[in-house]
């Protein structure tokens, strides 16, 4: 038996079509098709670009057969940064792409990719100065010296531990 | 589209995958970053402090009550009352190599580290230790301490949590294991003593916790006297953290004189969470005639008792010492629960009809329940007494009805447990006793009892309901107990004649006689 496709409609006017499997990883559209049930007529993904939307759909069909997620994480599984190699390949974009894949997968609720994203992101601050992070992410530091003294002495208070 | 303008909870959750370090320099990056991570930062960093007694520590805490934005979010202060487990009067004139006294000891692993060093290294070691010593030291004897813990108490209005601290010397020392929250004045005592090599972990010995037990003691009613100056309502209230380390009921003892006492009674009317331990330094005898004095100290459960939902109560640290039982049977008569939801029992000395009484209001209510270290305090009367003439069979069999019959209570024990708490899901028993000699306790069904690794020793036995393939109930009519014959030693009439030791408390038999539920007709064999 064929898979069931589904047509999506990005924010540009390009429709999609893709398996309502790979569909479903985002939470999203799971529950937006139970509540609709079938349906022909494409569905419109207002928040993403066609380009994005793709990027999107390429992680899905890649991970479609992955566990679902339980939500539970604890901290010491929040704190690390390790990323499978398919995945570490598939975040080599621009930072333009890859914050606007976090924003989708926020929109969409796709858990693993935006656990993804935000560790990529986290992994290129790791380990660097202030400045080093401003370079990476183009920031203009705009603190006076006394701001920046009263937030190095929060910091210590923070990290005497 | 740029980090700084993905929306607040975005840039959030990417620093939830930081180490601290990484978030501290973020936050130095820009003003926007700096803002919308604020409020994250300051809950995930000052809801919780702890503070070392030492110059440092103590000006930390000052400057962290005096920022306006920072002190609302501290919602639970712990103090560290002891640096070095104590271990203060160490004698010792570098340079030279450690004197035996001193070396392989817990106090050199502490100060010293694991390694070897240079006889200027030692020098230099010793000489910074001796100097945070003589540090703390002068800030707790010269109301330093008692100073900035009212004024700080003054200003951290929403605090709802306070109490002691243990900072292990293998944490305190060591970097590279980092506490959950801050412990102000840490890093400045391992820049004094810096610590390259890993500081063997360890546990308190006994030894350690009786000589911290003043010390305790003497902080625990400066923070007293801090939260009544403050009129500090309190929803969590320690007198240590894992490690039990008590506070030596003696020494509280003036305090419960106090008009003060009363105050601060009030104060915990509004208690949530109690982890009382106390412990007997042997100062004063504490079956003596302090007896009073030192239910008053139990007062403070008593009035927290009906707000409660976790209590941990221990009436010592060492079992030599335990306080009188009972301390622990006139505090079950008179505590009423209405809200408990789990409890932690630790080094007691009761009976079947005093634990059960204590629980009796938290019948409906208790889910979770651990007994560490319990020991059961009850005299067993025998159909015929000790005979030394009888015949060997007839000796044996008397020992093997004595070892049954103590057996016995510890099943009445957890039968009672099963049957008055029926909604109880985790059962921890570790340690148990009868009469202070440990009773083997095995669970065969350990596989299906839900219990985790972590949470079971060699002695220990526990149930987990969210993970147990048995009901409570199944779970614990399987349990193995026995007695060993060690156990006879210090009961039987002719050991005790030849000069071997009771167990102390029992020697007065201070419990009155009640049948056992099978009606057993009993005589008086001790």
């Amino acid at each position: 038996m064929s898979a069931q496709m589904l047509t999506f409609l990005s924010n540009d006017g390009v429709e999609i079509t893709i398996a309502r499997d790979v569909a479903e990883r985002s939470v999203l559209i799971k529950n937006m098709l139970e509540d609709l049930g079938d349906t022909d007529e494409a569905i419109p993904i207002p928040n993403v670009n066609e380009a994005v939307l793709r990027k999107v759909i390429e992680w899905c069909e890649h991970h479609k057969g992955d566990p679902p997620s339980t939500g539970d994480d604890d901290d010491s599984r929040r704190k690390t940064t390790d990323i499978d190699e398919w995945d570490q390949k598939f975040m080599q974009v621009d930072q333009e792409m890859l914050f606007e894949i976090i924003l989708a997968a926020n929109y969409l609720d796709i858990k693993g990719l935006l656990d993804v994203g935000c560790k990529t992101v986290a992994n290129m601050i790791k380990g660097k100065s202030p400045e080093e992070i401003r370079k990476t992410f183009n920031i203009q530091n705009d603190f006076t010296p006394e701001e920046e003294d009263q937030i190095r002495r929060e910091n210590e208070w923070a990290e005497d531990r | 589209m740029s980090f700084a303008t993905l929306p607040s909870e975005l840039i959030i959750q990417i620093c939830g995958h930081l180490e601290l370090i990484d978030w501290c320099a973020l936050r130095l990056t820009c003003k926007t970053l700096f803002l919308r991570t604020w409020e994250r930062f300051a809950d995930s960093s000052f809801q919780t402090i702890c503070v070392l007694i030492t110059s440092e520590g103590l000006s930390r805490l000052a400057a962290l009550a005096a920022d306006e934005n920072l002190r609302p979010r501290v919602k639970e202060l712990w103090i560290v009352p002891t640096l070095f487990e104590g271990s203060l009067d160490k004698e010792y004139s570098p340079p030279g190599p450690i004197p035996m006294a001193l070396n392989n000891s817990f106090f050199s692993r502490g100060v010293y580290a694991e390694g070897l060093w240079t006889d200027t290294e030692i020098f230099n070691r010793f000489t910074a230790y001796q100097a945070m010593v003589a540090d703390h030291c002068q800030v707790l004897d010269t109301g330093a301490f008692t100073s900035a813990l009212r004024k700080s108490l003054a200003c951290f209005n929403n605090l709802g949590g306070v109490g002691l601290r243990s900072c292990p010397t293998w944490v305190l020392l060591d970097s590279s294991r980092p506490m959950k929250f801050p412990c102000l004045g840490v890093r400045h005592l391992r820049d004094q003593l810096p610590c390259h090599r890993t500081v063997r972990s360890s546990g308190y010995s006994e030894r350690a916790k009786a000589t911290m037990g003043d010390k305790h003691a003497r902080v625990f009613l400066e923070v007293i006297d801090a939260v009544v100056t403050a009129q500090q309502k309190l929803q969590r209230l320690e007198t240590c953290d894992r490690h039990h380390c008590g506070v030596a009921a003696q020494d509280l003892i003036t305090l419960t004189t106090k008009p003060q006492y009363q105050q601060f009674l009030q104060l915990l009317q509004t208690l949530e969470n109690l982890h009382l331990c106390l412990c007997s330094t042997g100062k004063v005898p504490a079956r003596d005639e302090h007896g009073d004095r030192l239910r008053g100290i139990l007062e403070m459960v008593v009035t927290a008792a009906p707000g409660l939902r976790t209590l941990t109560f221990s009436l010592s640290c060492t079992p030599e010492k335990h306080l009188k039982p009972q301390l622990f049977s006139q505090l079950a008569q008179r505590v009423y629960f209405t809200r408990l939801v789990e409890v932690e029992l630790r080094d007691l000395d009761t009976t079947r009809d005093d634990l059960r009484a204590f629980l009796r209001s938290a019948t409906t209510t208790l889910q979770r329940l651990s007994l560490s270290s319990i020991s059961l305090a009850e005299s067993i009367q025998t159909a015929s007494p000790w005979n030394p003439r009888a015949s060997r069979a007839d000796r044996k069999q008397w020992q093997v009805n004595y070892r049954a019959e103590i057996v016995h209570r510890w099943q009445t024990v957890w039968a009672n447990l099963y049957d008055d708490l029926p909604s109880l899901r985790y059962l921890y028993m570790g340690n148990l006793l009868f009469r202070g000699h440990p009773i083997d306790v095995s669970d065969p069904l350990w596989m299906r009892s839900g219990r985790s690794r972590q949470t079971c020793h060699a002695r220990a036995v526990a149930f987990d309901a969210d993970h147990a393939q048995i009901p409570l109930g199944e779970w614990i009519r399987q349990l193995k107990a026995n007695a060993s014959e060690m156990v006879m030693n210090d009961f039987l009439p002719e050991w005790r004649w030849v000069g071997r030791s009771s167990t102390p408390h029992f020697v007065s038999g201070p419990f009155r006689q009640r049948p056992s539920a099978a009606g057993r007709n009993e005589q008086q064999s001790d």
